[in-house]
């Protein structure tokens, strides 16, 4: 793990020889922290969400909203975003989590399509259609120094704090005992009932924390772009998370992390050359799920 | 924004309208319920085959005319249906349901690109074939000529369905492999025919049910994804694996939305998914639905 971080540390330095720049050394960072939490739900508790990009884009538009409207300081901001976002999937959890397999998956894209459609219409709040700008991302006051962020590189170093910090506590949830459980649930669901574990209760705090990272991830995303549109909540895009889990190898610590690196570098790669990405992104998901299911990190492991 | 000016023309408008939508997500919804019923498998391609429905109409309009359409687009399809099922979704038959959901919402993706690539990114306005635009005044109101024809096409599309389903071996062995698989397979019968047929079918009524709404709807690359969950919601509150849940749940949901364009339009594009949150928290079996199907 130290060795990933080291050479997530270095990144942005290596990633020009693969054709890529600062600012998608970032994205890719920002989705594999989105990638992280979903992956608790999903690789490890067995739970599909095709939502989580609705406490994305709450966490960023309403992080966006605060500071433009009220001028509200970045780490607040960005607080304020987080605490809403994981308010959010709070709720919609104890709302749905009685519901389990198809069900649950189609309530978390119901609603998450209707903050795709709050974020649309309410354009006095949001700016509708045309999406949020002017997401401030200048200096932060850190007590002793400031730290200046409007730079790419050292705004990807803001973003590196929170990807060690997410990485970690992954690792920290998945060893501990609470971890153990979600995985037991994910393998067989009314034996951990049966077993004497609150297996509602687990899923919901499983749920809760996918939640936080997603919320982290966005509010990372709208200060990034400076800008926030609807398109960020749709279930489309939580699809996208879906295949950077997939990809990478659900259920591992490092899957997710290569899965949302890999996803982002190749949109990005292809759409160089192609306007027509959607195909070969879908037709790569395509072959993971035929031949690879375990993803490219869990591929790796079977090798070992 | 909530305009309550119902006038009767404007009632028995839209509840034409309604029902017009309506019968084709009944049309889809029963294509999509059957897959789901009798294979577990959640078709995500069974928006964008709608599409290429519709996207059909476009190519073969100029040779053909619009009638031909209806019959070639869903048998090339149904065709096209097979085949992915039988090379791509067949082999993940063993597996957790979720990659095979997972894959079609791959080929989903891919195909709407498909799109992209061969008709270009702009939409096509279309319009209904000659005898049939127009309006039929009745003094008291006014019906569009083609959505009533949509209506009497599908409803009697439907009873033929319902007789190959109730009446037809085929049908009959469908039917009861959503109720319990595992004895159609103990009878004898080869399973993966059997999906691969359930497939086409589905596959062609998607395609039946984009070709008819063309001329009204026009064409446009998304317009798989757009459909694609009013026919969830439909076959979630008619209930998964249910012939008549689907229909009722079609009706259901074309006339409510077809009301909500008029009453409350802004709402119009997410009352779908609301209606869905309803149905799912409340009573996820829906109408007509089997117990447990997917817990």
């Amino acid at each position: 793990m130290v060795i990933l971080f080291a050479l997530v540390a270095v990144w942005p330095k290596i990633i020009p020889f693969i054709g890529g720049y600062t600012g998608l050394a970032i994205e890719m960072v920002i989705f594999a922290i989105f990638a992280l939490g979903f992956d608790l739900l999903l690789g490890y508790t067995g739970i599909l969400s095709f939502g989580q990009a609705a406490y994305f884009g709450l966490a960023a538009y309403t992080m966006g909203i605060v500071c433009i409207n009220f001028k509200v300081p970045i780490l607040l901001g960005m607080l304020i975003g987080i605490l809403i976002g994981t308010l959010a999937a709070v709720i919609i959890g104890l709302l749905i989590i009685r519901k389990t397999g198809i069900y649950f998956a189609m309530l978390t894209i119901a609603f998450g399509q209707m903050f795709f459609f709050i974020a649309s219409r309410w354009k006095s709040v949001t700016g509708g259609e045309d999406g949020l700008t002017g997401i401030p991302r200048d200096s932060i006051s850190l007590g002793l120094f400031n730290w200046n962020l409007k730079n790419d590189l050292s705004f990807f170093y803001f973003v590196f704090v929170f990807f060690v910090a997410a990485t970690l506590f992954k690792y920290w949830l998945v060893e501990s005992h609470f971890g153990q459980v979600l995985k037991t649930i994910r393998e067989n669901e009314k034996r951990a009932q049966v077993v004497g574990y609150n297996v509602r209760r687990y899923k919901l705090y499983s749920f809760i924390i996918s939640g936080v990272f997603a919320a982290v991830a966005g509010t990372l995303y709208g200060m990034f772009l400076r800008y926030i549109f609807p398109q960020t909540l749709d279930w489309v895009r939580s699809g996208n998370v879906v295949i950077m889990g997939l990809v990478g190898g659900l259920g591992t610590l490092f899957g997710p992390i290569l899965g949302a690196g890999v996803v982002t570098y190749l949109m990005n790669f292809i759409s160089y050359y192609t306007k027509y990405w959607q195909f070969f992104v879908g037709a790569i998901f395509i072959i993971f799920i035929l031949f690879f299911p375990r993803g490219i990190w869990g591929f790796v492991q079977k090798k070992r | 924004m909530i305009s309550l000016n119902l006038s009767l023309p404007t009632i028995m408008n839209q509840l034409l309208n309604g029902f017009a939508l309506g019968t084709l997500l009944v049309l889809m919804a029963i294509g999509l319920t059957i897959i789901l019923g009798l294979m577990r498998v959640i078709n995500f391609t069974h928006g964008v085959i709608y599409a290429l429905g519709a996207y059909s109409v476009v190519t073969l309009f100029n040779y053909t005319g619009f009638w031909p359409c209806l019959i070639i687009g869903p048998i090339l399809l149904g065709l096209i249906g097979m085949g992915m099922e039988a090379t791509l979704i067949r082999p993940l038959y063993k597996r957790d349901p979720l990659h095979t959901m997972l894959l079609t919402f791959g080929l989903a993706l891919m195909i709407e690109d498909i799109i992209r690539m061969t008709w270009g990114d702009a939409p096509y306005p279309m319009s209904p074939p000659e005898f049939l635009s127009g309006i039929i005044d009745l003094k008291l109101f006014i019906f569009s000529k083609y959505r009533l024809f949509i209506i009497v096409f599908c409803s009697a599309l439907l009873i033929a369905l319902w007789f190959f389903f109730q009446k037809t071996p085929m049908g009959k062995t469908i039917l009861a492999g959503t109720f319990d698989r595992e004895m159609v397979i103990a009878l004898g019968i080869p399973i993966n025919l059997l999906f691969t047929i359930t497939f086409g079918i589905g596959s062609a009524l998607a395609a039946v049910a984009g070709v008819l709404n063309a001329p009204i709807q026009g064409v446009y690359p998304p317009m798989g994804t757009g459909i694609i969950m009013s026919c969830f919601v439909v076959v979630i509150i008619g209930g998964m694996g249910s012939f008549w849940g689907a229909v009722i749940g079609g009706l259901l949901v074309g006339v409510v939305v077809s009301f909500s364009v008029e009453v409350f339009s802004a709402m119009s594009d997410v009352i779908v998914f609301i209606l869905m949150a309803i149905v799912l928290l409340v009573r996820p079996r829906g109408i007509a639905g089997i117990e447990g199907l997917l817990e």
